[in-house]
Parts: C-alpha cells; sequence; structure tokens
C-alpha cells in the first residue's frame, strides 16, 4: 500500500529540514498552550492586537513554515508574561525552584537550604529526583 | 465516455493517511507532483521543509489540523495560509481535507502569478482541484480513524 515515489522522496528529506520544522512546530504548540491557559491574551487575534500587528501576522507565524526571529519571539514573551523557549540552564533554574517549593510546602520542616543540598542539582540530582 | 478517478492510498504516518487520485491512465497526482517538483534543484529545500512539515504533522498528536492548510476555493492546498512570509513558499499542492486523519492529495506546482488562476504552471490543477473537491462533496466519505471505510465507492469522472 502507498506510494514508493513518495516514500522515497520523504527519506531523501534533510535532517536539517526536519529539525527545523520540528523546532518551529514546538514553538507554535508552546504558544498555542500558553494563550489556551492565559489569563487574558486568549487568542490569536488577541495576541495580534497586544501586539499591534494584524492577525493574519500572527496566523503567519504559528504556520510551522514561517522563520520566526528571536526579537519576535522575546517581543512575544514579553506581551505573553512567559517564557516561550527556555534553555536548559534556565529549565534546570525553574524545576530547582518548583521542587524546592514543593518540599518546602510538603515537609513543612524542610528549609529551602536543606532542599538545595538534598536536590544538589549542580551534580545531575534534578534528572534522578 | 466518462473516465472516472479513484482515491488510493499515498501514504500513512503514525496519526494522518494521506490519500491521492489514482488516474485512468494508473498514474496518480501525487506521484505526477512529486516527480515534477523534485526535477526542479532550486526547490529542493522547499519541498524538503513542506514533507518535513508533513511528516510532523502526520505524526502528530494533532494531525492535519484545518487552520494548517490554506483554503483554495472548494479545496485546501500546501503550505499553510502565509501571504507575507519572509520567504514566501511558490510550492501549491492542492488537496482535500476530509479530518485530521485523512486528506486527498491531488496535484500542484509551482506558483508565479499572484492568482492561481492567472499562473500557467498551476491553473489547471487549481481547477481540477475545485471540479474534484465538488464531487467529492458530493459523496459521503466514511472514515475509522485513520482509515477512509468506503474506499472502493469513491470514484469520480476526470
Amino acid at each position: 500500500m502507498g506510494s514508493n515515489i513518495f516514500k522515497e522522496r520523504l527519506a531523501e528529506v534533510s535532517s536539517e529540514a526536519e529539525e527545523i520544522i520540528a523546532s518551529r512546530m514546538a514553538i507554535r504548540k508552546q504558544i498555542k498552550y500558553i494563550l489556551a491557559n492565559h489569563s487574558t491574551i486568549k487568542t490569536q487575534e488577541a495576541l495580534a492586537k497586544a501586539m499591534d500587528k494584524e492577525p493574519s501576522e500572527i496566523s503567519k507565524w504559528l504556520s510551522g513554515l514561517h522563520n520566526l526571529t528571536h526579537e519576535t519571539i522575546v517581543k512575544m514573551e514579553l506581551v505573553l508574561g512567559q517564557k516561550i523557549i527556555m534553555t536548559d540552564l534556565e529549565a534546570r533554574a525553574q524545576y530547582q525552584e518548583t521542587v524546592i517549593m514543593h518540599l518546602v510546602d510538603r515537609e513543612g520542616y524542610l528549609s529551602s537550604i536543606d532542599a538545595v543540598q538534598k536536590i544538589n542539582i549542580n551534580s545531575g540530582g534534578a534528572q534522578e529526583y | 465516455m466518462n473516465s472516472f478517478a479513484y482515491i488510493v492510498e499515498l501514504y500513512r504516518f503514525n496519526t494522518v493517511t494521506f490519500y491521492t487520485v489514482k488516474r485512468p491512465d494508473g498514474k496518480t497526482e501525487a506521484d505526477i507532483f512529486v516527480q515534477k517538483i523534485s526535477a526542479l534543484p532550486l526547490f529542493k529545500q522547499q519541498f524538503d521543509e513542506l514533507l518535513a512539515w508533513m511528516e510532523y504533522i502526520g505524526n502528530s498528536q494533532e494531525g492535519a489540523e484545518q487552520e494548517l492548510l490554506r483554503p483554495e476555493g472548494l479545496c485546501v492546498a500546501l503550505p499553510p495560509p502565509a501571504t507575507q512570509l519572509q520567504s514566501p513558499i511558490e510550492i501549491r499542492w492542492y488537496c482535500y481535507w476530509i479530518n485530521e486523519q485523512n486528506v486527498i492529495m491531488f496535484n500542484g506546482g509551482i506558483k508565479t502569478a499572484r492568482t492561481a488562476q492567472q499562473c500557467p504552471n498551476v491553473k489547471q490543477h487549481f481547477f481540477d482541484g475545485q471540479n474534484w473537491a465538488n464531487q467529492l462533496n458530493e459523496i459521503e466519505i466514511f472514515t475509522n480513524g485513520q482509515n477512509i471505510s468506503n474506499l472502493d465507492e469513491l470514484y469520480f469522472e476526470y
């Protein structure tokens, strides 16, 4: 079943193209997730208004085939008040903070300093926790 | 005497099955399109991105969301709507959206004019797309997940 011609051409797609599309679609997914959970900016139209752009511009950005600049992403992050892209180090820092808050809440007697020592993020403990 | 075209499977991803049109001469519209665009080195990167995009949505949890397809009269097309792309994609691949799991791919080409009707490369494929979409709109298409259940009944005038 299926087409060998399509299958063979699909196999020739460069891994660079695959990575670029995967990255753009991940950004699209994150923006849609933020909009779905945002307190005030819930739609692409509302995001367009907040950024003083046309709705078609936002639609273009979220197509998955548009090359969003870092500057545009930062502007969106500022309007939305949330990070869209996070580096590994930023994610670790946020994760560390979240785990500490959780432990302090749950255990009560744990001080945040104790929690940091127990988790030992810098030695890779965060991934195992 | 009328000739008939049939719907056949093109490629099945984890979430989306793409179908195409089998012509009376046995060739499929999608194969003709793929061979035509693949023969144009200038458009290799564009086509790579378009295929990578199909692969991504084909395997994504959400599938072929309708908003990701470009409205083209009665049918739709790839790439997604983006009228002011920094690097516009000139490839047009006309198709018929059934639902998030099932899409029928027609033919297309490199669009060189402002409208499809004015472009010598895609005009015929645009009109074919309108004609076939119109006929498919009249036929009840039953799906079960990413399968068209009544595939044997799906034929139309070519």
